[in-house]
C-alpha cells in the first residue's frame, strides 16, 4: 500500500544562526552542543516515517521532545528548516502561499490539545467554519456540518456557545470541525490531554468507533503511553527531536530499540498491550469422526485434562475432557453426544486484560480464535502469569501461531 | 567649555516653512474635506429643537447603559440646555464625533498593520509616546500653519492627541487573541484576511472599544485647547470666561464639558454590550441610529452645497465671509462686533483665537497672496514685516487711537518710590516698541532685544531713571499679556529696572489674570493696559484697585487690517 503521507528528513531549528546550527548538526553535533555554539535550538531532527491510509499513527514522546513540532510541520503552522513532507506524493514545503491552503482546506484538518474553538461563534458556526472559508454555500456548509456533529454526538448542542459545555464536549466539537471539512488526514495534537481520565477514556474509544466507519489516516500526538498503545496502530517514538522507533505497539513493549526505550515502557501495564496471540500454545485438537477412545489415547499421551474438537476446517465445534470421554467409551457414545459445545473462545487480538476473568473462571483452558471461528491456539494460566511477569520466554514473540 | 546651541528650532521652523510653501494645496483639500465633515454633523445635530437630540440620545443611553445613566442623561442635557450652552454643546459635541471618526478611521487601520508586522509596531511605538506627551500645545502651532485658524487645526491636534489609545489597543487587542485560535484558524486554511475579519477582530474587539472610548475621553479634552485656535464649543466658552476672569461662567461651561463627558464615556463603555440587549438585538438599534444620522447627513450636505454657488468673486466669498480675530474677550473684539454691527456685516462671522494664531494665519495667507481681514493694532511687527493696511472706517466704530497705559499696585509709591518713579517716567513712541518687536520677531531673545534697544537710547532711558534712587536688590514684579508689543515694553521696561540694581521678575499672564494681579497686590505692576478701548472692561473692573499712572505710549491704532494686495479699501465695501 501506498503512505499516504512521507516525512523524509525534516528538520527544524528554532532561532538564531539557523544554517550554521544546521550544518553542525549534519556533522553529527548533539543538541545540546549546538545551543551552547550557535544559540539555536534543534526542534526536530532528521525525522522520517511514513504513515498509511487508514491508520492511527501515534507520535509519542516527553515535553520537549519535538513532536508537537513535528505534527505542525505536516500542515506548515511550523516552516521545515529542511527536508521534505509530502502529501499524497505531492511535497508541501515546496508550496506557494495559495496550494498551501488549498491543501490546507481539503486534504489535513487538525485537533488542538486546548479545542481551540473560536469562543464567539456558535458550536455550528464552529464547525463550519473550515467550509465557510472555503465560500461553500451555507446549507450546504450547514448540512455537512450538522452530520459532523452527529456523528460525535453532539446532535442538539448546535446553537450553544463553547463556554456553555464541558471540555470533553467542547473537544467533541474540535473533533466535528475537522471532520466538517472531510479531509482524508487528521492531525491530533495531544487531543485528548486536557481532560479527565475518564472522559479521556470516553474519547478515545469514540475516535477509535469513528474510525472503525471513516478510515481517515490520523497523526495522533501524545505524551501518554498508555493512550498511544491504546488507539495507536504504529507508534513512532521521539526523544530530544529525533524519531527512536517506530513499529507496532507490541514491537515496541517486546523489542525496545534502545534502553531509552526499554526505560519508557518498563513501567507499562502488559496486559493492555499484549494479546492472547503473544501467549497462545499450540492446542491438541481432534476431530470428531475418529471417536472417544482416540480422543482418550491422545490426552493420556500427551498429559492433558480435555482436547478441543475441530471439524475439517479447523473450526471450533467443542471441547471433550478426558472424564467425558472415557465416560462415551464405555457407553459407547460418539464423541459429538458428550463434548461441551458452549466453551469459552478469545480472539487472537484480545488484550490480556480483557481476558483474565474468563481465564479465572472457565474451567477449560482458553480458545483462541481467528475471525472465522478456527482454531488458532490455547490459553493457559501459567503462560499468562509469565508474560505479565514480564518474562521475555513466556512469549510469542516471533507470533508463532498454529498454522 | 560651552557646546554652542543646536538651532533645533529653527530646523523646525525652516521644515515647516517649506511644507507650508510646498504641501498647500494638499493641506487646503484636507482642511475642506474636514471642514465640510464637521459643518455636516454639525448641521445634523444642530437640526430641529433640542428636545429632539435630548431625547435619541437619552434612549441611546437607556439601550446601552441603565436607567440611571439614562435620567442622567437626560437632566443633565436639560440642564445644559438651561444654562443658554447647547449650541455650543452642539458644536462640542460635533467636535468630538469628527475627531473620533478621523480617529477610528486612521487609527483601527495603523493597529491592524502594527498587529501584523512587528517591524510596524516597533515604529509606530515611539511615534505614540511622542504624540501623547509632547504637550498638545505644541502641535496647535503647524496645524495653525497648515490649516489656518479655526475647527480644523484643532480637529487635527484632537486626532493627532486622541489617536494613540486606539492604536495601541488595537494592536493589543489582536494580538491578546490566544495563539491557539490563530493556529486552528491557520489550520484550516484561512486566508489573512479571514483570519483577520472572522476572528481577529471579533476577538478584539472588546480591547479595540476599549480604546476608542479612551480616544473620546481625549477628543473631548483636547476641546478647550482646540479653542485656542479658534475651534468653537465649550472651549471658546471656557477660555473667554479664563481670558475675562468670570468664575461663574467658566464653571457652568466646565460643567456642561463633564455632563458630555460622562454621557460619552458611559454610552461608549456599553457599546459593545448594550444592557437591553436581550430585548432587542443591537444590530437593529444601531443600524437605525446610523441610517437615521446619514439620511441627516445627506440632507445638511445638499442643504451646505447651495449657499457656495451665488454670490462667487465678491471679497466675503473669497475670504469666506470670516475675519480673523484674536482672543475672545479682547477690546479689539468687542470694536469688530460693534464694527459688524455698525457696518451691517450680517453675513460675516468673527473667528476666535489668539493674536499668534491671527499672525500665523497672516502669514500664511500673505506668503499665497490670498486675500484675508484681520484685527489689527498698532503697534505691531506684523506692519514692519509685511505690507498692510487699516481698511477705513468712516463710521468710526473702532475709535480714535488708543494709548498703552502704565498701571501699579496701591501702596507701591511707599514701598518702593525708586522703582515707582522709574516705572511713572517710562515712555516711548510707536516706531521705538516696534524696533524691539521687529528684533524679537527676527529670532532675537526678548531679553536680548531689550537690551539692545537700551544701549542705543541711552539718552532716553536716562529719563526716565532721572532722579530715581538705585534699587539695592529690591524686588520688582511686573505682569504682561503675551503680545509683542507688551513683551517689548516689559522686557525694556524691566531691563532698565535691572540696570537699576532691582530684582525683577516678569510673569506672563493672560488679560484678565494681568488686571487682577496687580489689584490684588501680588503684581506690583504693569505697562501693557490698553485704553480706552481694548482692555476697557478689566480698567473699569479693577479701577479702582490699582493706581493709574498714564500713558506709555500714544497713538496706537485699533481696526480692520488687509495686505496691501487686496483692492478693498474701507470697512463699507465688505458689504458688496
Amino acid at each position: 500500500m501506498e503512505p499516504k503521507l512521507i516525512v523524509k528528513n525534516v528538520t527544524k531549528i528554532f532561532g538564531k544562526s539557523q544554517k550554521a546550527a544546521l550544518k553542525l548538526l549534519e556533522s553529527g553535533l548533539s543538541k545540546k552542543e549546538i545551543l551552547k555554539q550557535t544559540g539555536a535550538t534543534v526542534g526536530v531532527n532528521h525525522a522520517s516515517l511514513e504513515v498509511y491510509p487508514g491508520e492511527i499513527f501515534v507520535v509519542m514522546g516527553l515535553s520537549g521532545s519535538g513532536k508537537s513540532t513535528l505534527i505542525r510541520m505536516l500542515n506548515r503552522l511550523i516552516n521545515p528548516t529542511s527536508g521534505e513532507i509530502l502529501i499524497d506524493r505531492e511535497n508541501i514545503v515546496q508550496m506557494g502561499p495559495k496550494e498551501l491552503r488549498e491543501v490546507r482546506r481539503k486534504k489535513i484538518s487538525m485537533v488542538f490539545q486546548h479545542f481551540a474553538l473560536f469562543p464567539h461563534k456558535t458550536v455550528l458556526e464552529n464547525t463550519e467554519y473550515g467550509l465557510e472559508i472555503q465560500k461553500i454555500p451555507s446549507e450546504e456548509r450547514k448540512e455537512k456540518a450538522l452530520k459532523a456533529l452527529e456523528v460525535v454526538g453532539l446532535k442538539g448542542y448546535e446553537n450553544q456557545l463553547p463556554s456553555q459545555l464541558s471540555g470533553g464536549m467542547q473537544q467533541r466539537v474540535g473533533l466535528a470541525r475537522a471532520l466538517a471539512s472531510d479531509t482524508d488526514i487528521l492531525l491530533m495534537d495531544e487531543a485528548f490531554s486536557a481532560l479527565d481520565p475518564l472522559i479521556r477514556k470516553e474519547m478515545q474509544d469514540e475516535l477509535l468507533e469513528i474510525q472503525e466507519s471513516m478510515k481517515k489516516t490520523i497523526i495522533f500526538i501524545t505524551h501518554d503511553l498508555d493512550e498511544a498503545l491504546r488507539i495507536g496502530d504504529r507508534i513512532a517514538l521521539m526523544k530530544d527531536g529525533t524519531v527512536i522507533q517506530i513499529g507496532t505497539p507490541e514491537e515496541i513493549m517486546v523489542n525496545p530499540a534502545n534502553e531509552y526505550v526499554e526505560r519508557f515502557v518498563e513501567d507499562v501495564d502488559l496486559s493492555k498491550v499484549l494479546t492472547a496471540s503473544h501467549v497462545l500454545k499450540r492446542a491438541e485438537k481432534i476431530s470428531p469422526d475418529r471417536g472417544p477412545r482416540v480422543a482418550l489415547q491422545i490426552m493420556k499421551d500427551q498429559g492433558y485434562s480435555s482436547i478441543f474438537i475441530v471439524d475439517r476446517k479447523k473450526k471450533l465445534l467443542g471441547a471433550i475432557t478426558a472424564d467425558d470421554a472415557s465416560m462415551a467409551v464405555k457407553e459407547n457414545k460418539s464423541i459429538e453426544d458428550v463434548m461441551k459445545r458452549d466453551i469459552v473462545t478469545v480472539h487472537e487480538d484480545t488484550l490480556l486484560i480483557d481476558l483474565l476473568d474468563a481465564l479465572a473462571t472457565s474451567s477449560l483452558p482458553l480458545a483462541v480464535v481467528d475471525g472465522e471461528n478456527r482454531l488458532k491456539g490455547v490459553i493457559i494460566r501459567g503462560a499468562v502469569i509469565g508474560a505479565l511477569a514480564g518474562n521475555k520466554d513466556a512469549l510469542n514473540v516471533n507470533n508463532e501461531k498454529e498454522a | 567649555m560651552s557646546i554652542p546651541k543646536l538651532p533645533l528650532a529653527h530646523w523646525v521652523d525652516i521644515i515647516v516653512e517649506w511644507i507650508t510653501q510646498h504641501l498647500g494645496a494638499f493641506f487646503d483639500g484636507i482642511s475642506a474635506i474636514i471642514g465640510t465633515l464637521l459643518d455636516i454633523i454639525m448641521t445634523v445635530l444642530g437640526y430641529g429643537p433640542p428636545i429632539i437630540l435630548i431625547l435619541l440620545l437619552t434612549l441611546l443611553a437607556l439601550y446601552t447603559s441603565r436607567w440611571g445613566v439614562a435620567i442622567f442623561t437626560f437632566i443633565g442635557l436639560l440642564l445644559v440646555d438651561n444654562l443658554g450652552l447647547w449650541d455650543a454643546t452642539i458644536k462640542t459635541l460635533a467636535l468630538v464625533i469628527a475627531s473620533v471618526v478621523i480617529t477610528i478611521v486612521i487609527g483601527i487601520p495603523i493597529g491592524i498593520w502594527s498587529s501584523q508586522n512587528d517591524k510596524v509596531r516597533k515604529a509606530i511605538t515611539p511615534i505614540l509616546d511622542f504624540m501623547q506627551t509632547m504637550p498638545a500645545f505644541v502641535y496647535l502651532i503647524p496645524a495653525i500653519l497648515f490649516f489656518g485658524i479655526g475647527v480644523v487645526p484643532g480637529i487635527l491636534a484632537s486626532v493627532i492627541f486622541a489617536i494613540p489609545p486606539t492604536i495601541r489597543l488595537t494592536n493589543l487587542g489582536i494580538r491578546e487573541v490566544p495563539k491557539d485560535l490563530i493556529e486552528a484558524t491557520e489550520a484550516f486554511g484561512s486566508t489573512t484576511s479571514q483570519k483577520l475579519f472572522k476572528v481577529q477582530l471579533p476577538l478584539a474587539a472588546p480591547t479595540i472599544l476599549a480604546g476608542i472610548n479612551q480616544s473620546i475621553m481625549l477628543a473631548l479634552s483636547m476641546v478647550v485647547f482646540a479653542s485656542l485656535v479658534g475651534a468653537p464649543g465649550l472651549g471658546a466658552e471656557v477660555y473667554r470666561a479664563v481670558t475675562q476672569i468670570k468664575v461663574g461662567e467658566g464653571f457652568e461651561a466646565g460643567l456642561a464639558i463633564v455632563i458630555i463627558a460622562i454621557i460619552l464615556d458611559r454610552i461608549s463603555q456599553n457599546f459593545i454590550k448594550p444592557q437591553f440587549d436581550k430585548t432587542i438585538q443591537k444590530k437593529w438599534i444601531y443600524g437605525a441610529f446610523t441610517i437615521v444620522f446619514l439620511v441627516a447627513c445627506i440632507f445638511a450636505a445638499i442643504g451646505q452645497a447651495r449657499p457656495d454657488l451665488k454670490g462667487a468673486g465678491n471679497v466675503g466669498s473669497q475670504v469666506n465671509y470670516e475675519i480673523t480675530g484674536i482672543d475672545p474677550g479682547a477690546g479689539l473684539m468687542k470694536a469688530t462686533e460693534k464694527a459688524m454691527k455698525d457696518y451691517q456685516l450680517k453675513k460675516w462671522t468673527l473667528k476666535e483665537g489668539s493674536a499668534a494664531a491671527m499672525t500665523a494665519q497672516l502669514k500664511k495667507a500673505y506668503e499665497k497672496k490670498q486675500p484675508i481681514i484681520v484685527t489689527g493694532w498698532t503697534p505691531h511687527w506684523m506692519f514692519s514685516k509685511y505690507k498692510l493696511k487699516y481698511l477705513d472706517d468712516p463710521k468710526g466704530s473702532f475709535g480714535k487711537g488708543e494709548a498703552i497705559h502704565t498701571m501699579v499696585r496701591k501702596g507701591l509709591k511707599e514701598d518702593n518710590p525708586g522703582a515707582y518713579q522709574i516705572l511713572d517716567q517710562f515712555y516711548w513712541k510707536p516706531s521705538d516698541m516696534e524696533e524691539v518687536m521687529l528684533d524679537i520677531e527676527n529670532g532675537a531673545k526678548p531679553e536680548d532685544a531689550a537690551k539692545k534697544w537700551i544701549k542705543q537710547h541711552a539718552d532716553k532711558v536716562s529719563q526716565w531713571t532721572k532722579g530715581a534712587p538705585k534699587g539695592n536688590g529690591k524686588k520688582v514684579s511686573l505682569v504682561y499679556v503675551a503680545w509683542e508689543s507688551e513683551i517689548a515694553s516689559t522686557n525694556v521696561i524691566g531691563a532698565v529696572l535691572k540696570q537699576e540694581g532691582y530684582n525683577v521678575s516678569l510673569k506672563q499672564v493672560e488679560a484678565g489674570p494681568m488686571f487682577a494681579g496687580v489689584a490684588d497686590g501680588s503684581a506690583d505692576g504693569m505697562v501693557a493696559a490698553w485704553l480706552p478701548t481694548t482692555h476697557k472692561d478689566y480698567y473699569n473692573k479693577y479701577k479702582g484697585k490699582l493706581v493709574d499712572l498714564g500713558p506709555n505710549l500714544k497713538g496706537t491704532k485699533l481696526g480692520l487690517t488687509v495686505p496691501k494686495y487686496m483692492k478693498i479699501n474701507s470697512i463699507e465695501d465688505l458689504k458688496k
